[in-house]
């Protein structure tokens, strides 16, 4: 009788799960072997998307690691935020997490650094150490090592001002085992959205995993 | 009770108005399925994503997988039905025609071809499941993810290889010890190995001639099969120690063209469980191979007690229980059991075996299971030959070919018949039996005149035969044993032909072992010479169907000294008046030595005492020579008592108690035992005399003392002097005084002088 119970809590389990709603969205790439999760409300920006904007650039390092690019995607809660507004460094009013795996060159290999892990963005070794006129101004809120199954580098947390508008990025970079590859996690915004959003902000930072391509 | 008797029989399935109610295992079966496949589809996404939350992946295989959902349902849906057949009838039987045409159209196929489609069914949508696993796990579709299965198997090999050695390892470890164990104690021999011939065989031609037989039958098998009948499979030879039967088998090697395999009696004796069996079927393996291959195999088993009985549960009782419970007349000082015709003797022996034997019990053999390895190889289902015809073949749906005829023609011997177990003597595996006895004179004679044609020697065709009559039981063994025996004699005393002495001398070197060179004190000497001289007179006298053979007072290792009889013919019934005259002699020594000793007697009687009561209970309780008729075996088998015993009812007092009437025998035949030694006391005397003078006599020698007549090698004349018989009998005197007195007698013993000899 037990028996009969626990089947019918079991089968009463797996409907109403089918009905439900995932609790968060999943953004994944299991042969690179990355993974983080947004908010459900999120909207995605595909890599094709990405992919197309890039190929258009005119910016010559950018065409040259295009092809390198293994994996790269974005999610937003703002609607009007897209590829476009994803790869420029223009602050925006919404959140916007990116995340791109990459291959090395071999140059670029052999001179990876902690340091030039953190420049991945903006050159804050340079603003640190050779801070110039043209230096903005920049606050690192934080600066640690993260150390995961399939890879190891630094997140950092820094705000800085440009065009007039200060903004916020808590990045992570992270190099593979092997030195062949790069992994890139940015979550970005305003400061003032970022101060407003920065549980959710922590919250899908501290979800990116690298367990490394199998 | 009464519930018990209204309850009435379980209704037949066929008068259910419903359904047969399900046991819950059947009804869940298929949901317990579909729920663990969704389950490992669950842990598949747990483990694919590491931050996906358990609900999450509930939520996503639930959404991704609706058809394992539809097929909850379905199964659902389906059991819902199952319960309302089983309580609604009118729901059941609507359902019960429509099935009823189902049924009767899947009818159509047999049996088997429904077995097989379900089968097929089955495996089909094992593989559908495991398909849509392997998808999960492997992160592709299903039929991908099946093909992607074998080489992830091949990946895996190195891996598996590595287990697969260690339990191979292990195993063939295990493997290797029991077949080197189960190696050993049996030889191959081929045609042409052996040369002995059944000519080498003498004296047992009536067995010889049956085995003949059943080696033609081996080689000619279609000469009784195309009759309807078989080749006998298997023979017993059976008999005494050392009368040919190994010879034979041996000479069987030799004669047939076939194979022959000796097993060894030791080759099922084993330290290990399993061992025997693995020889068995080993052994038998080999057997199946060389009939097969020479169109038959002889096998002869040795000494087939070795392979035990398994009515007997400890090792060796019986062989234990045989050897200690040798009757007291075959170990007392007088040796009492040697004044017992052979026959008689062994009778004794069989009849402590019997009591003392069943008492003890047990016969170890091989034990293990290997008795019932080799019953079964023996006769038990013959499986289909070869690894191809058996699986291959049927693995194709073909039947495999029947499994041919092996000819393997078993022999075995034994020297103890009751020991085998009773299973293996039935026919189909021990088909005949044969005894091999002692051979006829006829056979003996043969068989001295064989040995003898290898050696040297002055022997006449009268002594050869005289030879044979004077060594009834002998065998080929003991024929060969004896005429070595005289050769080293003949050898010691610096000739190389043997002669008649010689052969004399060695028989009764084997017969009764070398004398101890003991010199017994005087008046001992004349007691024990008295003693014997009164078995020797008595037997002379009364004993017809026995000839004594010789009389000897030289210490032996288990006799003070004896007097042995032979049987003059093959002779195979005994009388009443045999056996009585058998109880005569024995208790001649104790008639004799009361009579001789003033009313005294030594312990020496109590062997001849033994034998006289045995024989004399067997007389009165088995074989009809007594007052009653009924049997005592048949008494005592079936538990109802010897007749007799009562002492007030004058009827049963003619029926006494068994024992009282053995001892009224044996008191009837002590008085007339003291009158026959009373009418021959100067022969009693004169024999003791001749016995103390010359130690040891021959039978024809005794016979002369007793008749006073020429024997062989003794002159008897001068014990019929009057003069010289009243020296002995004051001898006799003298030693009767020292007897009671324990000191030296005052005369010596009389000289057989010429005087005496003349008068």
């Amino acid at each position: 009788m037990r028996l009969r119970t626990v089947g019918a809590v079991v089968v009463v389990a797996l409907v109403l799960s089918g009905c439900s709603q995932p609790s968060q969205k999943y953004g994944a790439s299991k042969s690179e072997g990355v993974y983080f999760t947004v908010p459900v409300s999120w909207h995605e920006i595909t890599m094709s998307q990405l992919n197309a904007l890039e190929a258009k650039s005119t910016e010559v390092a950018v065409l040259e690691k295009l092809p390198l690019v293994r994996w790269e995607m974005a999610y937003s809660p703002g609607e009007k935020i897209g590829a476009k507004e994803t790869l420029s460094l223009r602050p925006t009013d919404s959140p916007v997490a990116f995340v791109r795996v990459r291959d090395l060159f071999p140059d670029e290999a052999n001179a990876l650094s902690y340091n030039s892990l953190r420049d991945v963005l903006q050159p804050i070794t340079d603003w640190v150490t050779n801070p110039t006129s043209t230096t903005p101004i920049y606050n690192i809120i934080d600066d640690h090592e993260v150390i995961q199954k399939g890879a190891r580098g630094v997140r950092t947390i820094y705000n800085f001002t440009e065009f007039g508008v200060s903004q916020s990025v808590d990045q992570t970079a992270l190099m593979s085992p092997d030195h062949q590859k790069i992994y890139v996690f940015i979550v970005r915004c305003t400061t003032i959205c970022y101060n407003k959003n920065i549980k959710v902000i922590s919250r899908i930072a501290d979800s990116f995993t690298v367990r490394g391509a199998k | 009770m009464s519930s018990l008797e209204s309850q009435g029989s379980r209704q037949r399935d066929s008068d259910r108005k419903t359904r047969v109610h399900l046991s819950l295992y059947d009804r869940i079966k298929f949901i317990l399925l579909f729920v663990i496949v969704y389950l490992i589809l669950v842990w598949a996404s747990l483990a694919d994503n590491p931050l996906l939350s358990v609900g999450d992946a509930f939520n996503e295989v639930t959404r991704t997988r609706t058809w394992l959902l539809l097929l909850v349902v379905i199964e659902i849906l389906r059991q819902m039905h199952f319960l309302v057949s089983e309580v609604l009838a009118p729901y059941h039987g609507i359902w019960q025609k429509y099935f009823q045409a189902v049924d009767s159209a899947l009818h159509r196929f047999s049996d088997w071809t429904r077995y097989r489609l379900s089968r097929v069914i089955k495996a089909i949508i094992f593989i559908a499941l495991l398909a849509v696993v392997l998808g999960a796990i492997y992160k592709e579709t299903p039929i991908r993810a099946l093909f992607l299965a074998p080489s992830a198997l091949w990946r895996a090999l190195p891996m598996l290889g590595q287990l697969l050695f260690g339990v191979f390892f292990v195993i063939i470890q295990f493997a290797a010890m029991f077949w080197f164990l189960s190696r050993g104690g049996v030889d191959t021999y081929f045609p042409d190995d052996i040369r002995t011939r059944f000519t080498d065989v003498w004296g047992q031609d009536h067995v010889l001639n049956r085995i003949r037989e059943n080696l033609l039958f081996l080689e000619k098998p279609h000469e009784i099969e195309k009759h309807g009948g078989y080749v006998p499979g298997g023979i017993l030879l059976w008999g005494p120690p050392g009368t040919g039967k190994t010879l034979m088998a041996e000479s069987m090697a030799g004669e047939t063209g076939k194979p022959f395999v000796f097993v060894d009696p030791g080759a099922f004796t084993n330290m290990f469980f399993g061992v025997g069996v693995l020889k068995v079927k080993s052994l038998f393996r080999k057997l199946r191979k060389l009939a097969l291959r020479y169109g038959g195999v002889v096998v002869f088993f040795d000494e087939a007690d070795s392979l035990g009985n398994r009515g007997m549960t400890s090792t060796g009782g019986q062989q234990r229980a045989d050897r200690h419970s040798v009757p007291a007349i075959f170990g007392t000082s007088c040796h009492g059991g040697s004044y017992l015709s052979p026959s008689t003797a062994s009778m004794l022996v069989r009849e402590s075996f019997v009591v003392g034997g069943a008492a003890g019990g047990g016969m170890g053999g091989g034990g293990m299971g290997t008795l019932q390895a080799l019953l079964t190889e023996l006769s038990g289902l013959k499986k289909p030959r070869g690894f191809f015809n058996r699986i291959l073949r049927r693995t194709l749906g073909m039947r495999p070919k029947n499994p041919p005829k092996y000819r393997i023609l078993v022999v075995m011997a034994t020297n103890m018949p009751e020991a085998l177990d009773e299973a293996l003597l039935r026919p189909g595996r021990i088909d005949r039996m044969y005894r091999v006895g002692y051979p006829s004179k006829a056979g003996r004679v043969r068989t001295y005149e064989g040995y003898l044609a290898k050696v040297s020697h002055s022997l006449t065709a009268e002594e050869i035969d005289k030879l044979a009559t004077i060594t009834p039981y002998a065998t080929g063994a003991t024929i060969k044993d004896t005429i070595n025996e005289a050769l080293i004699t003949a050898i010691r005393n610096g000739r190389t032909s043997i002669t008649w002495p010689d052969v004399v001398k060695a028989k009764q070197l084997k017969e009764l072992g070398p004398p101890e060179d003991v010199e017994y004190i005087e008046r001992e000497r004349h007691a024990v010479a008295v003693h014997e001289a009164c078995h020797a007179v008595m037997a002379h006298r009364v004993r017809q169907h026995m000839a004594i053979d010789l009389a000897t007072i030289e210490k032996g290792s288990d006799y003070l000294g004896m007097v042995a009889s032979i049987p003059p013919d093959d002779q195979f019934t005994r009388w009443r008046t045999e056996y009585e005259s058998d109880i005569l002699v024995s208790l001649a020594s104790l008639a004799g030595e009361r009579m001789f000793f003033g009313g005294d007697n030594s312990s020496g009687v109590s062997g001849d005492l033994e034998s006289a009561t045995t024989i004399a209970s067997l007389m009165e309780g088995h074989w009809g020579m007594g007052s009653t008729i009924s049997s005592h075996a048949s008494n005592r088998q079936f538990e109802v008592g010897a007749p007799g015993g009562g002492k007030n009812d004058s009827t049963k007092e003619l029926k006494r108690a068994l024992g009282d009437r053995i001892e009224d025998n044996l008191s009837t035949l002590l008085i007339k035992a003291e009158k026959v030694l009373k009418e021959n006391r100067s022969q009693v005397l004169a024999l003791a005399h001749a016995l103390e003078t010359y130690k040891t006599l021959s039978g024809e020698d005794v016979a002369a003392v007793i008749e006073g007549v020429q024997g062989s090698i003794i002159d008897g004349r001068p014990y019929r002097n009057r003069t010289f018989l009243a020296k002995i009998e004051k001898y006799h005197k003298a030693a009767l005084v020292a007897h009671r007195e324990h000191r030296t007698p005052d005369i010596a013993l009389p000289p057989l002088s010429g005087s005496a000899q003349g008068q």
